[in-house]
Formats: structure tokens, sequence, C-alpha cells
């Protein structure tokens, strides 16, 4: 295999998610535009002189065709340039930069805890396969599957903000204070643990799954042949050989993982993209919403190319396939 | 890739080409354990499922109370759970909840309501009766039991034709990229791939929020966003069987496609559309939930459980089991489709 083959195959890669992105985009552009109702009708209240309306239609460019509207938005959102929120007076794009940390911040804690639930206890479902603990984690699992995020959400705060107030119970600081990293964490444990929790059942059974489909292969039987202790065989030759199907699959709950973000933000009030979006859609700031919608699309595209990287990087026989042209 | 990635969602054995799957395929280990832990699987499954169906179908019958009807707007609201109360109806319609009822006099009737004693005249009483609210009231005062046997209704509803639709629609499409031309394949196939490559949330958020909500837009909304994975299904196991020998014979005979795609292609890909379609419903409940709960979603006086969910948080955090029972009402229902699609992929497996 060679060192260009890698760089095609990237390539190849990048193209293909730029062109899903704009796929996506143009879907998410003309589903908007294309609703019933004239979206002014929506904005302006209805006591707005038609005289100051026609004005704002043609400041926003709402009486241009759509195609026109569609070519000029990509053409400014390629520069950068995501319009002006209607409510907030700012260029979209600011409020969603103000917002992306917080958002990456909840995801990575909240993907921290999936794996560090989900890892352990799989591989310990996979190792009593058949036994109580294995029947005891797949029953949790498949309940931790089945309970609405938002509810688990909101048992949380009733039971650890309010309850027993070990935590604040939203925000990402306390009012009128300067913040700082510990204030930070206190605020972010409760929505990271829910959040995580919601998505560690399903990711513990992929570990089981993954895990129970490579421990009879050859490499293994060769490495306890060869003397080595059976959770040796296990974490280290049973996980890297389980690790390239968990990591694509990490990569493919991203959707979920910023959809469960979205309804988490909203019950801890947490200043991230899913809370903008949803103030965006409730005050009908159809730019905003737009660019919310591309933004997560953005994240979910780049997430899904980074577990294809990370896939190639951990299974070599998967850097193969994928530049020969049979993956991907 | 795309069949691969689905096959671990589904599964959990990964089988891929290339992780050696041809040697684990014949390895019989993994399905000798699924069969003997996919049977209870599907009874509780079925169990559960056909329970929810009877309560839902017979919601009328079985809910203690009118699910709308206030009957103490002070007295009645957020009684907690196994609460019983007399009922005192008014000569003018009126009702209203008291504790304790007791005469009080000639032409007197003395009650507690609201923790005070108070007397009235007899005559204006109509009637009293005992009532009970197994579950408690919400914040209007309405029996929560009833609220949750007719939201089973709603949500049932709402998750069914949503998951009609999105087979209907995921069919059409893999079908016609499994058995199209390979132009028509590639275009569908990336289309489902820009389509999953989205958070669903955002997306039936934005659509229902700016056509304003409502059960139909709801079900528009979930159909529209949930058939790829069935389109996706669809399409790999048309692709698998296009090049069977029966499927040529047929083709050399000259069955029209769409008979050969109803008769002969589309019952040998039923098992896992059925195993898929089960999941598909879960997840609609739980996306209605989400939906409702952001208040885009079912209107009043309808409610379905994310809605009574909604309805809910004004009341918190004093009175949990407005949000709990509701909450465990989603979760039951997501289990029992889940625990279904476990058991039949069980139990349809082998056939294949």
């Amino acid at each position: 295999m060679s060192r260009s083959g890698i760089a095609g195959w990237l390539l190849r890669r990048l193209g293909g998610a730029l062109l899903l992105l704009l796929l996506v985009v143009t879907a998410v552009f003309v589903a908007l535009h294309a609703l019933p109702g004239d979206p002014t009708t929506l904005l302006l209240d209805p006591r707005v002189p038609p005289s100051a309306r026609a004005v704002l239609i043609h400041q926003w460019g709402f009486d241009r065709p759509l195609l026109a509207q569609y070519v000029r938005w990509l053409a400014h959102a390629a520069r950068g340039d995501w319009g002006t929120s209607i409510v907030h007076h700012r260029p979209a794009g600011a409020v969603l930069w103000a917002a992306l940390p917080y958002t990456l911040l909840l995801g990575g804690a909240a993907l921290l805890v999936e794996i560090v639930v989900a890892l352990p206890l799989g591989v310990l479902a996979a190792r009593r396969r058949g036994g109580t603990a294995d029947h005891l984690l797949r029953v949790g699992s498949l309940l931790f599957y089945a309970l609405p995020t938002f509810w688990l959400g909101l048992m949380a705060l009733l039971l650890f903000a309010y309850r027993w107030p070990l935590f604040p119970a939203g925000h990402a600081s306390d009012p009128g204070s300067s913040g700082g990293p510990r204030e930070l964490i206190r605020h972010l444990a409760l929505p990271a643990l829910v959040l995580g929790l919601a998505g560690a059942g399903a990711l513990l059974r992929l570990v089981r799954g993954s895990l129970l489909a490579a421990l009879p292969d050859e490499p293994l039987r060769a490495a306890r042949a060869r003397g080595l202790t059976e959770s040796r065989v296990v974490w280290v030759h049973g996980l890297r050989r389980a690790a390239a199907p968990l990591l694509q699959v990490l990569g493919l709950s991203l959707p979920a993982l910023l959809g469960g973000a979205l309804v988490v933000e909203v019950v801890f009030s947490w200043p991230g993209l899913g809370r903008v979006a949803y103030l965006a859609v409730l005050s009908r700031d159809l730019p905003l919403v737009i660019a919310c919608t591309a933004w997560s699309a953005a994240l979910v595209v780049l997430g899904g190319l980074l577990a294809d990287l990370a896939t190639t990087a951990a299974d070599p026989r998967q850097r193969e396939a994928l530049v020969e042209g049979t993956l991907g | 890739m795309a069949e691969q990635r689905r096959r671990v969602f589904d599964g959990g054995s990964s089988d891929s080409p290339a992780n050696g799957g041809v040697e684990r395929l014949q390895s019989a280990e993994p399905r000798i354990e699924s069969a003997s832990s996919e049977r209870p699987a599907l009874v509780a499954g079925t169990f559960l499922a056909a329970l929810l169906a009877v309560l839902a179908l017979f919601a009328p019958a079985l809910a203690p109370h009118d699910p709308t009807r206030v009957w103490d707007a002070a007295a009645g609201r957020l009684l907690p759970p196994g609460s019983a109360r007399l009922a005192v109806s008014f000569a003018d319609g009126r009702t209203a909840l008291a504790e304790t009822v007791r005469p009080a006099g000639p032409g007197l009737l003395a009650w507690k309501r609201l923790d005070r004693w108070q007397q009235l005249p007899a005559a204006t009483i109509v009637a009293v009766k005992p009532i009970a609210f197994p579950l408690g009231t919400d914040r209007y005062g309405r029996d929560l039991a009833s609220r949750l046997l007719f939201g089973a209704r709603v949500s049932l509803r709402v998750g069914l034709l949503a998951v009609a639709l999105a087979l209907l629609l995921g069919i059409g499409v893999g079908a016609a990229a499994g058995l199209g031309p390979h132009w028509l394949d590639a275009l569908l196939s990336r289309g489902v791939d820009a389509m999953l490559a989205f958070p669903r949330l955002f997306l039936v958020l934005a659509l229902a929020a700016l056509a304003g909500g409502g059960e139909t837009l709801v079900v528009a909304a979930l159909a529209a966003t949930g058939w790829m994975e069935v389109a996706r299904l669809v399409r790999a196991e048309l692709s698998r069987l296009r090049g069977e020998e029966f499927v040529l014979a047929a083709r050399a005979a000259g069955v029209p496609p769409p008979r050969l795609l109803l008769r002969h292609l589309l019952p040998l890909a039923l098992a896992p559309v059925l195993v898929t379609a089960a999941l598909r419903l879960g997840d609609a409940l739980l996306a209605e939930a989400a939906l409702s709960w952001l208040g885009f979603g079912v209107q009043p006086p309808d409610a379905s459980w994310g809605s009574l969910l909604a309805e809910a948080q004004a009341s918190l955090p004093g009175a949990w089991w407005t949000a709990a029972f509701p909450g465990l009402a989603i979760a039951l229902a997501v289990l029992a489709f889940a625990l279904l699609a476990e058991g039949l992929q069980g139990a349809l497996e082998p056939r294949r």
C-alpha cells in the first residue's frame, strides 16, 4: 500500500464530506423556505405597516426568487457570513461561535462518560456472557436506551439539584459570577452525566457484541496459546480487534449525540448550539435556524470523517480496504 | 461500508468481510447464544406491546375518569398518587372535591376542603360520591391515570402512522436503489447518506416549528426523517438478492419488475424490515415525546405522553408524579418495541 493511496483516499473522503454537507445544507434551505407561509408573516407583528414590512422584506432578501436567495446565501456562507440573526441583531455566525465551545464541551464530556461507563461494563458482559452480570447489564442498557433523554434530565434535576442540592440547576456559571474552570465543571457534571448515560446503554451492547465477535478469532487463540492471561487477551488483543467497528459506530452515533445535546441543553439551560437552535425556532429567527442546522450537520460530517480516520489508524486491514475503494 | 455499519448497529456482532467475517460466520457460537437468549425477549416484547395496544384501544372503558374533566380547580390540583376524595355535585352542575363531608344540623352539611371546615346548605348538593385518583392529578386537577391511558392512544397513533409512512417511503426508495440502474442507486444512496448525517431532532424541530406544530405535522416530520434506515436495509437486501438464480430465472421468464419485487423479493426481505420497523417505532415514540415536550408536538386538548411531560414541567419540583409516570410510560413502550425487535431478529434470522 502506498502513501499516495492514502492521500488519494483522504482527498476523496474530504470531497465526499463537502458534497454531503452541501446536499444537507441545500435540503435544509429548500425545506425551510418551501414551507407553506411566508416567513415574514411569522417574523413580523401583524401591526407592522405594509410600507415598513416591504422595506424589511427587501432588506432580508425574501422578495427575491428562491434560487437567487439560495445562491446569495450559499455565496455568503462559503465566505463565513451566515446572515444576520433577526432576534440577536448580530451575525448568526458570531452567535454560533459563542455557543459552539459549550456544545463541544458537553458532547466531549458526555462521550467520555459514555466510554468510561460502557467500555468496562461491555467487556464484563462479554466475559460473563450468559451470566447474571450479563443479564443485568442487558436489562439496564435497554432501560437507559428506552428512557427519554429529557426525562432523565428532568429527574436528575429533580433529585440532584432540588431534593439533594448537590449540583447547580442549570446554566454554565453561577449568576453574577466571573466563572472559572471549577464552576464550569460543577455546572457541566449533571448534563454530561445525563447525556452520557443516555448513550451508554447502546454503546455497552456494541462493545459486548464486537468483543464476542472477535474473541474466537485466530490471533486471540494465538495469544492465549502464547500463555497470556485472559484479561490481557480481552483488554489488549480483543479490544484492538473490536476497535474499528466501535469507532465507526461512535462516528455514526454523533447525530444522536447532538440531538440528545439539544434536549439536554434545553433542560439544563446550557448555552450551546442546541439551546440556540431551540430559542431561534421559538422566535422564528429563520437565518439563525438555517445556520444552526447547517452547523450541526457540519459537526456530524466532521465527526464521521474523524471516526473514519481513527478507524484506519486502528485497523490496517480497514486502511487497505479503504484505499482499494471497497469501503467508503 | 453502509451495510457493514448497519450490521454493527443492528446485530451487535460484526461479521464484516474486512474483519475476517467468513471465518466467524462458520463458527456457530454466537448464534446458539442468541437463540437461547432472544426467546424471552420475544415473549416479553410481544406481551408488553399487546398490553399497550389493549390499554390504548380500550382507554375509554378502562380510564377511571374523563381525561379532560376538572373536578375542582383549587382543591383537586396536584393530588399525589393514591389520593381519594369525595366528589360533591351541586345542583348548578359544578363539582368540588372534599376530604370529608358530614351532616351539620338540619338542612346543613359540613365539608372539609383545602384543610378548612365549611358549612353549606344541603339543598344545593345533588350527590356525594367517593372517587380515587390512582396516579394523582395534574396541575389543573385532571386525573393523571386517565390522561395517561388516553395519551397512549395519541402517542401510539402518531408512532404507528409515522413508521408506516416511513416504511412505505423507505421500501420505495430502497427498491428503486436496489433494483434500478447504477446511477440511480448512487444518487439515492448519496441522498440517504446526507439525510442520515443529520441530527434528526434539529430538522424535525425546525420543520415542526416553522409549520406550527400539530399531530399531522409531527407524523409527517417523523416519517420524513425516519425512512432512511429502512431504505438502506431494503437496498442492501435487494442488491444481495438480485444476483440469485431464482431472480434471474424469473426475469428470464418475463416477470415484470413490480411483480418480481412484490411477490418474490420483498417477502424475503421482510424479516429485517420488520425488525427495523419495531426499532423505528421506539425511536418515533422518543422523538415524538421530545418534540411534544419542546412544545411543537401534539396540541391541546389532545395530549400525548410527551405533552403530558411538557405540562408536568410547570409543576416540578413539587409534583414528581406528573413527570415520573408519563416518562415511565414512554420508557415502557420503547422497551416493549426494543424487546420485540430483538426477539424478532432472533426468531427470524435462522430462516434467512
